[in-house]
């Protein structure tokens, strides 16, 4: 059945090449057209795991306090201090700058010079306050003394004003629809007039003795928009990419003609993976923007097989057109079960609740079903017509021997002693990984961005806030619900304030602020600034009067104040910061449930729910990936042992690259837990390909060992080449100026290697092996593979 | 923009509407009406060190220091580090007083009274009344039978018994809060409180008159420099002194408007002074002038107490701190 069809299928094909080629030249103009609409698409959101339990907090508050989306532009003084004519001006200045940025909350801008920001001072007969820099103020030297009280009497130092007063801080939060419009922010857009900001505002040479003013910007929009541009370093990478795999292909072709063809119809796969996601209504997201790159890679690898195969057979004699034919035939069966298991891989990753990388696993999953396409289908058709004639064929005559002395070197791992050796040598491998990859790390092990590198601006201005100021950049916020006007009911608010001092025990936590807090020092305001009145009266009406002077803008209640975020400022965001955190607010909860405190929101609590994200998808993810490529293996193989031999390395290779991330720092999360499934579903192309081939040598009546050197000598360099390609193309990410980019490189890169060693040295050991072991099994599987065989012809 | 001080008067309807302020027999804090009268225990925090300290006083060579959620903090090494004890009440504790090594008392808000008599290892309940809604703000034991309680509202609890039972009383016409209560001399005692009310006793606490005031804003603590000699001071940075009992006060400069919080004289002879946003006052010339200073934290202070080996320790919104060597 299978043959027929596949016959059936080769013959139609070459019988209208024409067509196809027409056919398949609109398509790839029609997709183009569709590309050119692609767009950068960042999302604040759709980078979250919105189904957890965290985010579902988030989502609930999110308009009214807003919590994760804030962005901070701060500025500094390297000499003297901010209140200085020329620094007010510019802080004000930069005050209206980001009121003007479409998506700012504007009611949420605050910095010195916007109207919520107010003192408060204990006189006589109460209370005297008003706005810190008063409307009638006025950059001079009359002023600045007044403004520097105001802010002492604020509390707002370490706020919005550096503890050592050479900084000052703007703050607002981003809107992600327009409540108006409905429409989507353009973060790129924020980005960018964020950055316009700094360049209009900080001084960008030494003016003399003058202070030197910097800008430093954080927030997600800035953060996105650093990312974005950092990904547009990939198509460097992709152009030097493509030099060198063209310059492997051609080393292993001989000829420009076919290297460049098959470059060709590779770049076509990626003009059809650009069409379809327009079409699919995605836009490309600067997170996944090596999606692109890496189904060019895998279809260069496909692409290679070709070449491969038709370089041989014509050095056997054949014509290009009968190479094509046979190359098509050849490849079709296990190029697609390696393909369809790729994509079913791919799919797997889905399992993340995240809406990111859940595009992402539908984009390359497609990519994937494109390839079979594009290289299986329609680049031995193309290929068919290169005027390849006897001079081509006379240069690569000699090709079936180039590496024969390597091949009869690795077939020394399909003979019984080999064999064990590799074993051995395989289970230290396991065990040290096993070992090693315990101590892995779940999320973020650097501070600032993980995307970005410690050193980038970004980064660097993130530090400097954090260290210049209270506050911190690294926040969970619990919200606490409770009745109506809970903060005017004893019971009610003293339990928030016990539990808000409660976290400010946990080791890392670095600050708290809640309702609590606020209403202890407004109380004390109350009595004349006496600090034993700083506790929370238990009369209701008083509590009204502590409640008063406290508005929602702070952040600290709803409305009603029925509804209490208790700010948690870390240390840090290492996971391992952050689980203590939480575990601490769980334990809390089930101590005191009176009061409901749910998790979380801020840019901690989002990592605190995409940690458990990842961890949970971790396995689940795993055991799916094999559960494909164990089906794909067996339906392709009809083998036990072959399945067994094609999926012992890749298990091996994974473990050890776990443990390979734990010894470079790498740790597990939305932007490595992929590289694990995507390893998983391209390293058992290689052993789908060894084995066919393996298999069709044995069904021949060969001996194991002579089979697998037939099989070495037949597609070994192709192997190799097809691990080499796919190294190269993703080495290249290793320089990419952000840090994930480069992770993902150094880890696919690995992955890619180790899985083509472990398919050309462990496979046949552990095949070789289990027929020793089990006799049987080999005879039943020969036979039944040469049946099929003999049935089919 | 000025605020009216609205809380005196919607404190005192709030008395109103809770008539039946359990009188001060020793109620237990274990029979509270509603769960917002409740009482709990005071929690073992890591950083209790490090939160609100209101309070210290001597028990012998160590220090004991009471502040915020019912802490209290023992110091065995002259302030260098602190260790929480456990304590029946989480309710923020004010003040301190010692009359030996091993026997004191704390009070605070709730009305809670606390004694010891092992240096402040433990503590029992005396007294508690959260639904009074007057919190003592002072204590002062002058052996280990006779003490007075002070607090908001012109709360004055007396006790004859070591704390075994306290009694009630008004020591003057207005129920302004009394925030401080010394002993300048075993027979003499002077209370402030707000309003600029200062009263003085010249009879151990039996008898009590109310002085002139020379100032119209709150005073947070007062300090005896000799038999007659007294300094006041409180809110705006305020500070008199009166070498005459308190017949006439002179107004001290201070070139601050901080509230100043609690002072101490220590063994050198120096007053120290400290307050809110940092402020520290120091006088070389038994309180007749000042030296204002800004700590540079900013962090508001309390009180501050010398230890047993002539170290400053401050007490305030970041715990208990060690002055730094010459300052």
């Amino acid at each position: 059945m299978q043959q027929s069809f596949l016959q059936t299928l080769e013959s139609w094909t070459f019988r209208n090449r024409v067509l196809i080629l027409v056919v398949f030249s609109a398509l790839t103009l029609f997709m183009g057209w569709q590309a050119s609409k692609l767009r950068v698409d960042a999302g604040f959101e759709k980078g979250l795991p919105l189904q957890h339990e965290y985010m579902q907090t988030f989502t609930q508050y999110r308009d009214e306090f807003n919590g994760a989306n804030r962005i901070l532009i701060a500025l500094s003084v390297d000499k003297g201090d901010i209140y200085t004519p020329e620094f007010m001006t510019r802080l004000k200045k930069v005050t209206d700058a980001v009121f003007f940025i479409p998506g700012v909350d504007r009611a949420s801008v605050t910095s010195l010079f916007t109207p919520n920001v107010r003192f408060i001072e204990i006189v006589e007969d109460g209370f005297a306050g008003g706005n810190v820099i008063p409307a009638e103020f006025q950059p001079n030297e009359e002023w600045l003394p007044i403004v520097r009280e105001n802010v002492l009497k604020s509390g707002q130092v370490g706020r919005l004003v550096a503890e050592d007063f050479t900084a000052a801080l703007v703050s607002a939060q981003l809107v992600e629809r327009d409540p108006r419009t409905g429409d989507k922010l353009d973060y790129l857009d924020v980005a960018k007039r964020l950055e316009a900001i700094r360049a209009e505002f900080e001084d960008h040479e030494q003016a003399g003795n003058a202070p030197h003013v910097q800008i430093h910007i954080i927030g997600f929009a800035k953060a996105i928009g650093d990312i974005a541009d950092g990904a547009k370093s990939v198509v460097l990478f992709f152009g030097v990419a493509l030099v060198i795999t063209a310059l492997l292909v051609y080393g292993y072709g001989k000829s420009w003609l076919m290297t460049l063809t098959m470059l060709g119809v590779s770049l076509c796969t990626v003009i059809w993976q650009f069409g379809l996601l327009v079409l699919l209504g995605f836009g490309i997201d600067p997170m996944s923007i090596l999606v692109p790159f890496l189904v060019f890679a895998i279809a260069i690898s496909h692409g290679v097989q070709n070449v491969g195969t038709i370089t041989q057979e014509m050095g056997k004699g054949a014509d290009a057109f009968t190479a094509a034919r046979i190359s098509f035939e050849r490849l079709l069966i296990p190029g697609a079960s390696a393909l369809l298991t790729d994509a079913l891989a791919f799919v797997t990753i889905a399992i993340i609740q995240i809406q990111m990388i859940q595009e992402l696993a539908v984009a390359v999953s497609i990519g994937m079903l494109i390839i079979i396409i594009t290289h299986l289908w329609v680049l031995p058709v193309v290929l068919s017509y290169l005027p390849l004639g006897d001079a081509y064929r006379k240069r690569v005559a000699g090709q079936v021997d180039r590496f024969d002395r390597l091949w009869e070197m690795m077939a020394v791992f399909a003979r019984p002693r080999g064999a064990i050796a590799m074993l051995v040598a395989g289970l230290l491998v396991l065990g040290w990984s096993w070992q090693t990859q315990e101590h892995m790390i779940v999320g973020d092990t650097e501070a600032g961005v993980p995307e970005l590198w410690p050193d980038s601006r970004y980064n660097q201005d993130a530090q400097l806030i954090s260290s210049r100021f209270a506050i911190g950049v690294d926040i969970i916020q619990v919200i606490a619900e409770t009745p109506a006007n809970g903060c005017i009911l004893h019971p009610v608010i003293q339990e928030i304030d016990n539990f808000t001092w409660a976290m400010a025990n946990v080791p890392g936590v670095r600050s708290t602020m809640s309702m609590g807090t606020a209403m202890r020092l407004v109380n004390a305001g109350w009595n004349e600034g006496n600090l034993n009145w700083r506790v929370l009266p238990r009369d209701s009406q008083v509590l009204v009067q502590a409640q008063s002077k406290i508005e929602t803008s702070t952040g600290l209640l709803n409305a009603d104040c029925s509804v209490m975020p208790i700010m948690i400022f870390t240390e840090d965001h290492k996971a391992e910061t952050i689980q203590r955190v939480v575990n601490a607010v769980k334990a809390y909860q089930v101590r005191n449930p009176e009061v409901k405190l749910r998790l979380a929101t801020g840019n901690v609590g989002t990592m605190a729910a995409t940690n458990e994200v990842v961890t949970k998808a971790e396995k689940p993810m795993l055991l799916l990936v094999y559960a494909a490529v164990i089906f794909f293996c067996l339906l392709t193989f009809r083998s036990v042992v072959g399945s067994i031999a094609t999926v012992l390395p890749l298990i091996v290779v994974s473990i050890l690259c776990n443990a390979l991330m734990t010894v470079l720092g790498i740790g597990l999360k939305i932007s490595t837990l992929p590289a694990a499934a995507i390893g998983v579903g391209i390293g058992v192309d290689y052993g789908l390909y060894i084995f066919n081939r393996l298999q069709n040598y044995l069904k021949h009546g060969l001996n194991f060992a002579d089979a697998y050197y037939r099989t070495l000598q037949e597609t070994g360099s192709s192997v190799m080449l097809t691990g080499l390609t796919l190294a190269v193309a993703v080495a290249t990410w290793m320089f990419s100026d952000l840090k994930f980019q480069a992770d993902m490189g150094k880890l696919l890169t690995f992955i890619f290697l180790a899985n083509m060693i472990g398919a050309i040295v462990m496979l046949p050991a552990v095949a070789a092996l289990l027929y020793k072991i089990f006799p049987k099994l080999f005879e039943n599987e020969v036979k039944r593979a040469s049946q099929r065989t003999f049935a089919a012809h | 923009m000025i605020f009216r001080p609205l809380v005196l008067a919607s404190v005192l309807t709030a008395l109103a509407a809770a008539p039946s302020a359990a009188q001060s027999t020793g109620t237990p804090a274990a029979a509270p009406a509603d769960a917002a009268m409740a009482i709990h225990p005071a929690v073992l925090a890591p950083l209790a060190a490090k939160s609100l300290l209101l309070a210290a006083a001597r028990a012998g060579d160590r220090l004991v220091a009471v502040g915020e959620r019912g802490h209290i903090l023992l110091s065995d090494d002259n302030g260098t580090s602190w260790r929480q004890v456990p304590v029946p009440v989480d309710s923020a504790l004010t003040g301190v007083s010692f009359v030996d090594a091993r026997t004191g008392w704390a009070v605070g808000h709730d009305a809670v009274i606390l004694h010891t008599t092992d240096g402040g290892e433990s503590w029992t309940l005396q007294h508690a009344d959260a639904a009074l809604e007057q919190p003592l703000l002072d204590v002062l034991f002058a052996d280990a039978q006779h003490g007075a309680a002070v607090g908001a509202y012109g709360l004055y609890l007396e006790t004859a018994d070591g704390g075994r039972s306290w009694t009630p009383r008004k020591i003057g016409e207005e129920d302004f809060h009394i925030n401080a209560i010394i002993a300048p001399s075993p027979q003499t005692r002077l209370a402030v409180g707000e309003f600029g009310s200062i009263a003085f006793s010249p009879d151990a606490g039996a008898s009590w008159t109310a002085l002139a005031s020379p100032y119209e804003g709150s005073f947070f603590d007062a300090l005896a420099l000799g038999p007659d000699t007294f300094l006041v001071f409180g809110l705006q940075g305020h500070v008199f002194r009166s070498a005459d009992a308190g017949q006439s006060w002179t107004e001290i400069a201070t070139g601050t408007t901080a509230g100043l919080m609690g002072g101490t004289r220590l063994a050198d002879g120096r007053i120290i002074l400290v307050g809110a946003q940092g402020f520290l006052l120091t006088s070389t010339d038994d309180g007749r002038s000042f030296k204002t200073e800004r700590r540079a934290d900013r962090v508001a202070l309390a009180d501050l107490i010398q230890a047993a080996d002539g170290s400053v320790i401050f007490l305030g919104e970041a715990g208990a701190m060690t002055a730094q060597p010459g300052s």
